[in-house]
C-alpha cells in the first residue's frame, strides 16, 4: 500500500499534473484499490465542509489585506524611517531591508507579499548607493520570508487547520523566533560587510531630529499590527475576525494615502481570488486524500513504519528537516505544506514533539524553501521586482541567509523555549 | 471549405468569451469576500460596543467563501495558475510535454467532475430534507450550496470547452493551441503581481 501510494504520487507530480489534481486522483485511485466501500462519494460532503470552514475564511481575507497594503504605499515612509535608524551600520540599507521586512511581516500573512512590498521600495536604492547587488537582493528575498513567521501568518493558519492546533498559540510562538531570525540575518550582514566593507555601499547618516520624526512612518504598520494581532489577544476577535478587521484597516490606510480607487480594488480582489481558489483546490483535494488514507489505514501504516525504524526523536527530526530541505527545492511551499503535514505531523507528535513548536520548525523550513533554487518563490519575486539582470544574482545573494535559517532551526531544536515560552506564559 | 477556415477564429472566440466570463465571475467572488469582511466586521464591532450580534456571521461568511472559491476556479484554470511541479517537465521534449499537459488536464477534469457529481448529492440532500443552518438566521443550506455548485459546473464547462478546442487543434496538427491553453507558465509571469511603481530599469 505504501509503495503504491508513493509511486502514484511521484509519477503524477513529476508528470507536472497540477498538484490539486494529483492529490485528488491519487485519493480516488487509492479508494478504488484498497477500500471495499464506495468511500470516494464523501468527496462532495468533504469539499463542502472544508470550503465553508470559518477558520479558512481568514485565508482570503489575509491575502486581500496583503494585496491592498502592497498597493497602498504604506511601506515607503516606514522604509525611509528605518533607514534613518539603521543605515549607519556597516551594511547600511541592507539592515533596513531586514527590519522593514520584519515590521511589514507584522501586518502581512504572506512571505511573497512581504518580499514584493519591501522589494519595490528598496531595490531602486541598491544602485543609487552602490551596494553589492547580490547581497542586497538576497537580504530582500530572505527578509521577505519573515512574513509567514511573524504573525499574522497564512501558513500557520493552514498548519493549524491541518493539525487541529490553536492559531493564537501558533502566532505567539512565532514572535520570538521571528525577531531572533531578523537579528541573525542582520548579524550575518554585519559580518559580511565587516569582512569586505565595499559590500556595504556608501555611508548614510541621519540626525537624531530626523530619526524621531521618522517614527511617524511606523504608525500605520503598528496600527495594523495592533488591530489584527492585538484584537486576538485582547479576546475581541477570532483569527478570522481579526483578518476582516485588518482588511478594513488596510482599506482605510489606502484611502488615506489617496490610492484607493475602483481599478485598484478590482485588481486586488481578482488577485485575491486567484490565489485563494488555487490554494483551496489543493486543500480540498488534500482533505479528501487524507480521508481516504485514514480510511484505508495508510496514515497509520506510515506512522508505524517510521516509528518502527526505531530512529528516536532526534534522528527522526534530522531526517524530517533534510526531507523538507530537499523537497523545498522543487515544490511550491503551500502545496508542500498541505501535502506533507497531515502525514508527517502525527509521526512527530507520536515521538513527543510539541505541535506548536513543530509548527514553527515547519514554518522555518518553508522559509528556507522560499529562497532555495530552482523553485524558490521569493527569489522569483525579487527578480521580478528588479526587472533586469540575471536571476542567478538573487540566488547567490540569498545563500548566506539560507545558512542563517539552518542556524535558526538548530537553535530552535536546542532551545525549544524560543517558540514555546510566549504561548506558555500568555495562555498557560 | 469556406466554413472550415472560419471555424478557428470562432473557437478562439469561445475561449475569449470563457475568459471574460471567468474573470468576471472571479471578481464577483472577490465581491463575496468583501461582503463577508463587512458582515464579520459589523458583527465584531456590534458585539463589542453595542452588545448586539449579526447572528451567524461566521456561517454566512463561510458560505460566501465557499461560493467565492468555486467562482474563481475557472479563472485560475484559464490563467494557468494551478501549481504544477515543472522540474522534469521543463526538460521534456515537446511531444512528451504535450502528453503531460493532456494527462494533467484530464486528471483535473476527473477531480472536478467528481466534485460536481458528489457535490450535487450534498445539494440534493439539503433540498430534500429542507436542511437549514444551525444559527438563528436558519439559512436553507441548498441556497449557498447551489451557488457553490454553480461555480463547479462553470469550472467543468470551461475545461470541456478548452479541451474540445485543444483536441480539434491536435486533429489539425496544431500543437500551439494546446501549449497556449494547457502548458505551464514561466513562474515569473505567474507571479506578475501588479507592483505599482516597480523599480525602473536603468
Amino acid at each position: 500500500m505504501i509503495p503504491t501510494a508513493l509511486a502514484g504520487l511521484l509519477v503524477l507530480l513529476l508528470l507536472a499534473v497540477p498538484v490539486a489534481a494529483a492529490l485528488g486522483v491519487l485519493g480516488l485511485g487509492l479508494a478504488y484499490l484498497f477500500s471495499p466501500l464506495p468511500i470516494h462519494r464523501v468527496i462532495g460532503e468533504m469539499s463542502w465542509s472544508a470550503n465553508n470552514e470559518f477558520l479558512l475564511v481568514a485565508v482570503p481575507m489575509f491575502i486581500l489585506m496583503g494585496e491592498i497594503l502592497l498597493r497602498a504605499g504604506v511601506a515607503e515612509r516606514m522604509y525611509e524611517g528605518l533607514a534613518k535608524w539603521l543605515a549607519w551600520l556597516p551594511g547600511g540599507l541592507m539592515h533596513s531591508n531586514i527590519a522593514a521586512s520584519a515590521m511589514f511581516a507584522a501586518t502581512s500573512g504572506s512571505s511573497v507579499a512581504t518580499a514584493a512590498t519591501i522589494g519595490t521600495v528598496a531595490i531602486p536604492q541598491a544602485r543609487r548607493f552602490r551596494y553589492d547587488e547580490r547581497l542586497f537582493l538576497g537580504s530582500l528575498a530572505a527578509g521577505g520570508t519573515l512574513g509567514i513567521l511573524i504573525p499574522p501568518s497564512i501558513n500557520l493558519i493552514i498548519y493549524a487547520v491541518l493539525t487541529n492546533s490553536s492559531v493564537p498559540r501558533l502566532y505567539l510562538a512565532g514572535i520570538l523566533p521571528g525577531l531572533l531570525l531578523a537579528l541573525v540575518f542582520m548579524a550575518f550582514l554585519l559580518v559580511a560587510c565587516l569582512l569586505r566593507p565595499e559590500r556595504g555601499g556608501a555611508a548614510i547618516s541621519a540626525s537624531w531630529r530626523e530619526r524621531f520624526l521618522a517614527l511617524f512612518g511606523f504608525l500605520p504598520p503598528m496600527a495594523i499590527f495592533m488591530i489584527v494581532v492585538g484584537s486576538i489577544y485582547a479576546g475581541l476577535a477570532t483569527p478570522t475576525e481579526a483578518a476582516a478587521l485588518g482588511v478594513v484597516a488596510a482599506l482605510l490606510l489606502a484611502a488615506a494615502s489617496g490610492r484607493l480607487d475602483r481599478r485598484m480594488l478590482s485588481d486586488a480582489l481578482t488577485g485575491t481570488m486567484k490565489s485563494t481558489a488555487m490554494i483551496m483546490l489543493i486543500i480540498i483535494a488534500a482533505y479528501f486524500l487524507n480521508f481516504v488514507m485514514t480510511a484505508i489505514g495508510l496514515t497509520r501504516a506510515i506512522t508505524d513504519a517510521v516509528t518502527g525504524l526505531g530512529l528516536g526523536p532526534t534522528a527522526t527530526l534530522v531526517l524530517v528537516v533534510a526531507f523538507y530541505l530537499v523537497l523545498g527545492c522543487f515544490m511550491e511551499t503551500l502545496s508542500m505544506l498541505i501535502t506533507t503535514v497531515p502525514v508527517i505531523a502525527p509521526v512527530m507528535f507520536a515521538l513527543g514533539y510539541d505541535p506548536i513548536w513543530f509548527g514553527i520548525v515547519i514554518t522555518l523550513l518553508v522559509e528556507a524553501a522560499l529562497i532555495t533554487p530552482p523553485v524558490g518563490l521569493n527569489l522569483f519575486i525579487v527578480q521580478h521586482v528588479r526587472g533586469s539582470g540575471n536571476m542567478r544574482d538573487v540566488m547567490w545573494g540569498a545563500l548566506p541567509f539560507f545558512g542563517a535559517l539552518l542556524l535558526m532551526i538548530l537553535l530552535l531544536a536546542l532551545f525549544p523555549g524560543i517558540a514555546t515560552l510566549l504561548p506558555g506564559k500568555v495562555m498557560g | 471549405m469556406a466554413e472550415k477556415a472560419k471555424e478557428a477564429p470562432a473557437e478562439a472566440g469561445s475561449i475569449a468569451v470563457a475568459r471574460r466570463l471567468a474573470a468576471w465571475l472571479a471578481l464577483a467572488g472577490g465581491g463575496l469576500i468583501l461582503t463577508a469582511v463587512a458582515i464579520v466586521v459589523v458583527d465584531v464591532l456590534g458585539r463589542r460596543f453595542f452588545a448586539w450580534s449579526v447572528g451567524g456571521a461566521d456561517e454566512i461568511s463561510g458560505y460566501a467563501f465557499a461560493a467565492a472559491t468555486t467562482f474563481a476556479f475557472a479563472h485560475v484554470y484559464l490563467e494557468r495558475a494551478n501549481i504544477r511541479i515543472d522540474i522534469l517537465y521543463d526538460r521534456f521534449p515537446t511531444p512528451v510535454r504535450l502528453l503531460a499537459d493532456l494527462v494533467g488536464a484530464l486528471a483535473l477534469l476527473i477531480l472536478s467532475l467528481c466534485l460536481l457529481r458528489f457535490g450535487y448529492d450534498v445539494f440534493a440532500q439539503s433540498l430534500r430534507l429542507g436542511s437549514v443552518s444551525n444559527s438563528a438566521v436558519a439559512i436553507p443550506l441548498a441556497l449557498p450550496q447551489a451557488a457553490w455548485l454553480f461555480g463547479l459546473a462553470f469550472f467543468v464547462l470551461v475545461q470541456t470547452v478548452v479541451l474540445l478546442h485543444v483536441v480539434r487543434g491536435l486533429i489539425r496538427r496544431d500543437r500551439g493551441s494546446a501549449a497556449d491553453l494547457l502548458g505551464t507558465r514561466p513562474i515569473e509571469a505567474e507571479e506578475a503581481l501588479a507592483v505599482p511603481g516597480r523599480a525602473p530599469a536603468p
